[in-house]
């Protein structure tokens, strides 16, 4: 055998084990589409103030459908399964069942203006772990975006505390999103080449 | 000087070792996932999956998804530490 022979060996484990880690789904809607939600909860139940719990109710249970229907659809059609990848769901579904709790609880106990502060510093969690877990930067300094804006709600108040929440949600969800699409889309494309 | 090391024969070959790379990257695979990554055909593939099988490196799991027959793949253990030993033996013979 021949060295040539073995470094090609070495090559085919390498570009195999790339291969089996790739991860060719599509997660940046979903970021939009809560991005988006958020945005038109806020802005009907400004217009509507007295229906502002359902607003809300209605609008954040149906990006939650949705973002779960999809979460179990794209698991049933896995198939590859990371620890990566269970790991990084494991984090989403944990952050997803604790944030229903948080909105449910301090809405039931008319506590609704703790639900922003709470979802920050949930959210700077979230992106903050996965972007370690999936060594992505973009994420991690996402994460740490949605903690400043923590600080910034809790120093200040009324419409500066709410822009500073508005402003976040197109930061770290629709252009996060849209930047995850593009990169999902080239990954795609990379995918379909080789 | 020390004398080189074996390469285990097992896994040496091209279509086994791209199984098992498959495998060690991922938890568990579905035969159609291997099937399209390594580019072969079904046939040859269950050859090569049930050697690594039968020598204890990898198990299946059948089971039924919407009525359609589908069988995954996991490395064991055993696999692990033989694919482990097999890239050191590499990098040895190459001087890496």
């Amino acid at each position: 055998m021949n060295r040539d022979e073995l470094v090609h060996r070495l090559d085919l484990i390498e570009k195999m084990i790339h291969e089996s880690r790739r991860n060719i789904e599509s997660w940046g809607w979903i970021f939009v589409l809560w991005g988006v939600g958020y945005i038109l909860a806020a802005g009907l139940a400004s217009l509507y103030p007295t229906h502002g719990g359902l607003i809300w109710g209605l609008t954040m249970s149906t990006c939650g459908v949705i973002s779960a229907g999809w979460g179990i659809r794209s698991r049933r059609a896995r198939v590859q399964h990371t620890t990566v990848g269970r790991t990084i769901g494991a984090i989403w579904w944990s952050f997803a069942v604790s944030m229903f709790l948080a909105g449910f609880g301090l809405g039931a106990t008319q506590q609704q203006a703790m639900i922003p502060l709470v979802m920050l510093m949930m959210l700077g969690l979230v992106n903050f772990a996965s972007g370690l877990v999936l060594k992505f930067t973009t994420q991690i300094v996402v994460g740490v975006l949605w903690w400043i804006s923590f600080v910034g709600y809790l120093l200040t108040s009324g419409r500066v505390a709410f822009g500073i929440v508005i402003g976040m949600v197109i930061i770290g969800e629709i252009f996060f999103g849209i930047y995850l699409m593009v990169l999902e889309r080239q990954e795609r494309r990379r995918g379909a080449t080789t | 000087m020390a004398p080189l090391p074996e390469l285990n024969g097992l896994i040496h070959g091209k279509i086994r070792l791209a199984i098992l790379s498959i495998l060690i990257g991922a938890e568990e695979v579905q035969f159609t996932y291997l099937r399209d990554n390594i580019g072969t055909t079904d046939g040859n593939l269950s050859v090569h999956l049930t050697k690594l099988e039968d020598a204890g490196y990898i198990v299946s799991t059948k089971s039924f998804v919407k009525k359609k027959p589908m069988t995954t793949y996991q490395i064991t253990d055993q696999g692990r530490r033989e694919f482990t030993k097999y890239i050191s033996a590499l990098k040895q013979i190459l001087g890496e």
